[in-house]
């Protein structure tokens, strides 16, 4: 039987259960401990394929799909790395999978800006500039930022993801990519000179 | 260099805006639930015990999901075992082929029955000589027009009258 498990919404004051045991109870079977594993990296997860995909849609569905088959998948987790890393592999490989599937049939369903974005200094910064994207709004700025990043192959694209977006270290992408970290900063390099090629209009020095 | 690396700067700072994208209110409430709701129902095909050991192929599936390597592997032994299904299919059967030979050149092996031996006797033609083969269709020496018989058959033309 599996150990008992914190309410699923837990309390400052709540105990944190250790990763370690909820991914033993959740290989036992224990839907609540998976329920708490999910809890937790939700938002990473949804947001690595929001970003690699830019459709909020296929990014639910390869969340779910990932989160299903690594409960599936559990028993043949060995532990030799975290599970958080291994979660990610998997949806990662779904989802490189999945954009390879759909080739040249890419659809953005992007989602809104926060309120926040407007008091990024750095956002602003760009804004404001006397570049030509000066009079882009923050919602043209998005969608040529995403449409750049549809550009990149699908590896180029996952790299500057984790690391620029996500902000994972190249020794964590290596480890998701299984890849050394010379791959990782020789790819990023790449990415963000096509990138800057992509948004040169975007990026002129002021 | 040094403009190179503000550039990247300057590109960091406008993917700073990806994080600013954020799914509608309130998704993140139902997602965990959603996830749980599918393994429930669908996955675990709605049995209650979790504990019991998938379908071999779910886990097969798993396992080619964490591991591409794995499933290369398991596609290329797929294709060579195929490919040598294919090769010992066409490769003409050793053990078989001379014991057909032999019964195709000499067809009369049997000792002669007394009832042979009388329609020997009686001129007949040359049997023809077939070779045996096992992809051949089994041959039907009588002609297709005669399966029905002679063939009387006549065009006619027809004509239609409307009634008085």
């Amino acid at each position: 039987m599996a150990e008992p498990v914190p309410s699923s919404k837990p309390e400052p004051s709540a105990p944190v259960v250790d990763e370690d045991e909820l991914v033993h109870a959740a290989r036992q079977g224990d839907l609540k401990a998976y329920d708490e594993l999910v809890k937790r990296y939700q938002e990473r997860i949804y947001a690595t394929l929001y970003h690699m995909t830019s459709n909020h849609e296929d990014a639910n569905d390869l969340a779910q799909e990932a989160f299903i088959k690594a409960f599936q998948a559990l028993k043949s987790f060995k532990g030799g790395s975290s599970f958080y890393t291994w979660l990610y592999r998997i949806a990662v490989n779904k989802t490189i999978n999945f954009l390879k599937q759909r080739k040249n049939r890419t659809h953005m369903s992007l989602n809104d800006i926060d309120f926040n974005a407007e008091h990024d200094p750095d956002l602003m910064a760009l804004i404001s500039e006397q570049t030509p994207r000066r009079a882009a709004g923050l919602t043209e700025l998005q969608e040529k930022l995403n449409a750049a990043l549809l550009k990149l192959s699908e590896h180029h694209r996952l790299v500057v993801v984790l690391h620029d977006v996500q902000g994972l270290s190249h020794e964590e992408i290596a480890k998701v990519m299984e890849c050394n970290v010379g791959t990782v900063r020789s790819r990023l390099f790449y990415a963000r000179q096509q990138m800057q090629g992509f948004l040169a209009d975007y990026l002129k020095p002021t | 260099m040094n403009e190179k690396e503000n550039n990247f700067e300057s590109l960091r700072r406008l993917l700073a805006l990806k994080r600013h994208e954020t799914p509608p209110p309130g998704y993140f409430e139902n997602f965990s639930r959603e996830v749980t709701a599918r393994i429930r129902a669908g996955e675990m095909g709605g049995t209650a015990d979790v504990s019991k050991p998938l379908p071999w192929l779910f886990r097969l599936m798993a396992a080619f999901e964490a591991k591409p390597a794995f499933a290369g592997a398991f596609a290329s032994a797929l294709c060579m075992l195929l490919f040598f299904g294919i090769v010992y299919a066409e490769r003409p059967d050793a053990t078989l082929q001379p014991l057909l030979t032999a019964q195709v050149e000499s067809p009369v092996n049997v000792p002669p029955s007394p009832m042979s031996l009388a329609l020997n006797t009686l001129p007949v033609e040359q049997p023809v000589v077939i070779p045996i083969n096992s992809t051949n269709p089994v041959f039907n020496a009588q002609p297709a027009s005669m399966i029905f018989g002679r063939s009387s058959a006549t065009v006619q033309p027809l004509t239609f009258s409307l009634g008085n």
